[in-house]
């Protein structure tokens, strides 16, 4: 299973394979009169501690949560078992049986990622819009009430960043330049756990789309619906392991309400589980559910028929931050308008990519995307020499778009992979979701977001327009330095 | 007889346990590194008349260069002798440039040499173990306990970018070599194993994995051809590989990239050839091709060409590693240092003449008589 | 659950005749004075480290006995097989490293010096865990870890590289050692 984490949290140490209960050294404060007794194993297995009065008590077993692992710099991997029984099908299939039976007042509901929806349009062979009203017959079928499509939440995410980023070349906003994206939890983490100090304070404080659409969900959605955000069960469905990491960092849940922002992650290669343990569901034979769009909308509907006919959508399959950052920032800070397509120079690899902005010979805007660890290596160098030397030198870039996985998020980890596992089929399995990618999409181009008047509504009601003060306390996030472990136990050497 | 002599001794200004030396690549400066931390630059001031041996060498300390934070385990100087780059137990990796101004210095007679901290390279999670560079001295290769292996690439203005991070190894890395012509990269590892690699679409992968040692590789060395490799082991034994060209007789391999074409395969081995772990091996480059071994019983061992017998082998296709030349062991200079020896290195321009260092804090020149 | 990885170890009485030696009988750069007492004076020298987890030595813990130090007079190697009080990696690999640094800061360096598990099955006597009935599938498993530990710690603790690196400066691995060492 560790393999389906993105390459940079496997660097760090994730592919060493452990259980919490072997290796792991959460430490554990000792009880000191538990010293003295005897402890015991039963036949079944279970630890029995006898205390001084002769009495028999079970041990507990020692229970690690992802929660911990996160706060750990060892290692990753033990988060496996912990992911397993915290954010699985099998969770998600528990909590759907336990709300059908006791819980009628709970809302479940699924947010699909456009690059899950892809690689899973190109699985079965199906158009993207096809393939979505499918797995919304699905989902509806198994209990689930809503199915949003993350689309609407990147709206947000692309508003909040881009004008993070400008606040931040106006000297607006107390953060340094470049900015670097933060929507890769893959990154966040590599970046808390070994770069701490000197890199967080580059990236951008917006929140992923997987997590603006986690509080849109609990805390818009349960308004408008009446009901408690705890009574929502929130699932998204995303290209990436490592989101699971980020739907259980502390940060994105609610003490109050004692919930979480998004309660379960699947990956996409994980939706064809959930349809195998449902009865080994043929998607294929299910019937194209009609969408609703009286909230979070994302879809055009055919104005004669009212059908659904395309998704609203931004270029770029791994988020569309660089294009959209690019051209809004050109626009709003040097009134230039990027005609055509971008003109990237492909740097040694090619998921190094830049591009830039001259206005009177003199280069302004400096963009560039980094895929993958030897990349995002490149770039934290960068910023490293440039912090270290004393004069104040303008920085190479001012936004570079970081991405744990190669290729990015449609390459990312949790997608559905290539049957042979050979390096040239798993590249075009790459191009061809990412064609699925695009098909029955609507480009947005950068002045027509926010794309729907709903979106607008909730930036205008919700929270009195983008960064606002209101925004940056809902929809931008921060992120924490993780020490070295100074337990000698749990250090390997 | 005792076929290797001590020609002289370096003992003042050295850490107490001399991990690593690198001879320069014209043979007039020698670099160390130890648990001090610091890399040690030594110059040779008495031209050695070779014609008598009476006349000792004199060596002494032309820099010092200090800026890492734990053990300094390894160093390279680059082709042109002017850079040198050093891998430490601080997880980085730091580059020096030899001043330019050397050459005044030389003439001047000054003995001190001055190199500029130019670079740090950072990634690594753990230790840096080895790093070498490639023979056009524009890639750089570092190794670590962390499994992975770096390769650095250095533009005009001495910039490194990060070209690829590769996995392979099961554990820790203990030294990467590159090709002396090609550019293909070597590696051995607690593994066991010895992996080559090479680049495919921009990522360095592994094409061979050499197995024949039974426990963790620890040092190996290219023939100055570049077609047989040497490799010595905790295991105690030293093994000869050979490249087999064009052999499609693996079908394990066939399957994989094109340049499963080169195969390397065990030619020689040499069992117990040290009485305790071999931590260092070395292939001159000279006309001799002598290889020797050093290692945690003190000792250094000559290994020189069989005289060669080969009258029916002649017209037999080369592709056979049993027909390149046997090796024999020569001669076992037992003693050598009063502790661990753990490197040894074959003078780049003098034939028959190395230099080694130890736990025992000194770096000794030998001569082969 | 305490995280003690052996909360209640067996304590075995220490050996009296330990300090029968004085010091001029130590190892002296004398060759000729190496002689039966030797492996009483390395036993003398790890002895009383104490064990990471409790305040108790590797002699009163049976880590450590006299019976398994084999010295090689001719060429100055000493060999030093411990047994871990539980089959628990890095408790192992700690008392390894212990055991080595307090032999190196004691001996002349012309010593050879090997830190090994005891050979042969490892006694659950000493675990604390053999009065019990315990699922022989369990046992297997202990007893596979413990084969399986115990040659990652005899190879760790074999390779010098890692030890060094381990126990370089500023290492908190090394600060626990320091006090499992002193006396």
């Amino acid at each position: 299973m560790a393999e389906k984490f993105s390459s940079v949290l496997k660097l760090t140490e994730l592919d060493d394979f452990i259980t919490p209960s072997q290796e792991c050294i959460k430490p554990v404060i000792i009880d000191k009169k538990n010293t003295s007794t005897q402890f015991t194993i039963e036949s079944d297995g279970s630890y029995v501690e006898t205390t001084s009065d002769g009495e028999k008590v079970q041990m507990e077993k020692a229970t690690i949560t992802l929660n911990d692992c996160l706060a750990c710099s060892g290692c990753i991997t033990s988060a496996e078992s912990v992911l397993i029984s915290a954010q699985s099908t099998v969770e998600f299939s528990n909590v759907l049986k336990s709300i059908a039976e006791s819980k009628p007042d709970s809302i479940v509901v699924v947010s699909i990622s456009p690059q899950s929806r892809a690689s899973l349009a190109n699985h079965f062979g199906i158009d993207s819009m096809q393939l979505h009203r499918k797995l919304v017959t699905f989902l509806k079928s198994i209990g689930v009430n809503h199915v949003f499509d993350t689309s609407f939440s990147r709206e947000f995410a692309l508003i909040e960043s881009a004008e993070e980023f400008i606040a931040r070349y106006k000297q607006t906003y107390d953060k340094p330049l470049p900015m670097l994206a933060s929507a890769c939890p893959g990154w966040i983490c590599y970046a808390e756990k070994t770069h701490g100090d000197y890199v967080l304070p580059y990236i951008s404080t917006t929140k992923s789309p997987q997590q603006i659409m986690g509080t849109l969900v609990k805390y818009y959605l349960s308004k408008k619906i009446n009901t408690l955000p705890s009574n929502i069960y929130h699932v998204t469905i995303m290209p990436c392991y490592d989101k699971k990491l980020e739907a259980s960092r502390s940060d994105f849940y609610n003490d109050v309400f004692k919930t979480k922002d998004v309660d379960c992650v699947l990956s996409t290669s994980e939706v064809l589980e959930l349809l195998k343990e449902h009865g080994d569901v043929d998607l294929l034979k299910l019937e194209e559910a009609t969408l609703d769009n009286s909230i979070f909308n994302n879809v055009i509907f055919n104005q004669q028929t009212g059908q659904p006919e395309k998704f609203l959508g931004v270029t770029g399959s791994t988020g569309g931050y660089f294009e959209y950052l690019f051209r809004r920032a050109a626009k709003e800070l040097f009134g230039k308008e990027i005609e055509g397509e971008i003109e990237y120079k492909v740097g040694r690899n090619t998921d190094f990519k830049e591009a830039s902005l001259e206005v009177d010979g003199k280069k302004v805007l400096s963009f560039a995307k980094a895929y993958g660890f030897r990349n995002i290596q490149n770039i934290v160098r960068k910023i490293k020499t440039t912090t270290a030397s004393s004069s104040k030198k303008e920085p190479q870039y001012h936004f570079v778009e970081v991405m744990a996985c190669p290729s990015g998020c449609i390459n990312g980890g949790g997608q559905i992979k290539a049957a042979s596992g050979s390096l040239r089929e798993q590249k075009l399995l790459i191009e061809q979701s990412e064609q699925k990618y695009y098909q029955d999409l609507s480009i947005q181009s950068y002045e027509q977001l926010p794309s729907t008047l709903e979106i607008k509504d909730i930036y205008d009601q919700w929270m009195n327009g983008p960064f606002s003060l209101d925004a940056k306390t809902k929809l931008h996030t921060q992120y924490h330095m993780i020490e070295k472990s100074k337990n000698a136990l749990s250090i390997k050497w | 007889m005792d076929r290797i002599k001590e020609i002289s001794i370096i003992r003042d200004g050295l850490p107490s346990k001399v991990w690593y030396l690198a001879w320069n690549p014209q043979g007039t400066l020698l670099a160390s590194c130890g648990d001090d931390k610091s890399i040690q630059i030594w110059k040779q001031v008495d031209v050695v008349n070779d014609v008598d041996d009476q006349q000792q060498q004199q060596w002494v300390m032309a820099a010092k260069l200090d800026v890492h934070e734990k053990t300094v385990r390894r160093i390279a100087w680059s082709p042109d002798g002017k850079l040198i780059a050093a891998a430490s137990f601080d997880a980085s990796t730091s580059i020096w440039e030899l001043s330019d101004d050397m050459n005044d210095n030389e003439n001047n007679n000054n003995d001190s040499l001055e190199f500029n901290h130019i670079s740090t390279l950072e990634g690594h999670q753990y230790e840096v173990k080895s790093v070498a560079w490639d023979h056009t001295g524009t890639l750089l290769a570092t190794c670590s306990r962390d499994k992975s292996i770096w390769i650095w690439q250095m533009d005009e203005e001495k910039e490194f970018e990060c070209l690829s991070i590769s996995h392979g190894h099961g554990q820790d890395i203990k030294c990467v070599l590159w090709h002396p012509t090609e550019e293909i990269l070597a590696s051995a590892s607690y593994d066991d194993t010895i992996k080559m690699w090479q680049d495919t679409d921009g990522d360095w992968e592994s094409i061979n994995t050499l197995v024949g040692h039974e426990s963790t590789v620890w040092d190996i060395s290219f023939n100055r051809a570049g077609d047989r490799l040497v490799s010595c082991s905790d295991d105690k034994s030293v093994i000869l590989w050979a490249l087999v060209k064009g052999d499609h007789s693996d079908p394990s391999q066939s399957s994989s990239s094109s340049s499963s074409s080169y195969q390397w395969k065990q030619s020689q081995i040499f069992e117990s050839s040290h009485s305790r772990t071999i931590y260092s091996v070395d292939w001159s480059k000279d006309q001799y091709e002598r290889i020797v071994s050093t290692g945690s019983d003190d000792s250094i061992v000559l290994y020189e060409k069989e005289v060669e017998s080969n009258n029916n082998n002649n017209n037999n296709n080369n592709n056979n590693p049993d027909t390149t030349t046997k090796y024999k062991k020569s001669y076992q200079k037992l003693n050598a240092h009063n502790s661990d020896v753990n490197c040894i290195r074959w003078c780049p321009t003098r034939a028959g003449i190395m230099a080694s260092c130890g736990d025992d804090s000194t770096i000794r020149i030998w001569k082969i008589i | 659950m305490s995280d003690l990885s052996n909360p209640n170890p067996v304590i075995y009485s220490v050996e009296d005749d330990g300090n029968l030696f004085n010091q001029q009988e130590r190892f002296t750069e004398d060759e000729d004075t190496v002689d039966d007492f030797d492996v009483y004076e390395i036993f003398d020298l790890v002895r009383d480290i104490t064990d990471p987890e409790h305040p108790l030595s590797l002699e009163q813990l049976n880590v450590v006995r006299h019976e398994n130090i084999k010295i090689e007079k001719d060429n100055n190697f000493i060999r030093l097989y411990f047994t871990p009080t539980v089959p628990h990696c890095s408790m192992a690999n700690i008392i390894g490293l212990s055991i080595k640094e307090k032999l190196a800061r004691s001996l002349p360096q012309r010593f050879k010096v090997d830190v090994k598990v005891t050979p042969g099955s490892h006694s659950s006597e000493s675990s604390g865990m053999s009065n019990n009935k315990v699922d022989t599938f369990f046992i297997l498993i202990i007893i596979h870890s413990f084969i399986h530990c115990k040659f990652i710690v005899n190879k760790q603790l074999g390779d010098k590289e890692r030890v060094s690196a381990a126990l370089d400066s500023n290492s908190p691995i090394l600060s626990v050692v320091n006090e499992c060492i002193k006396i």
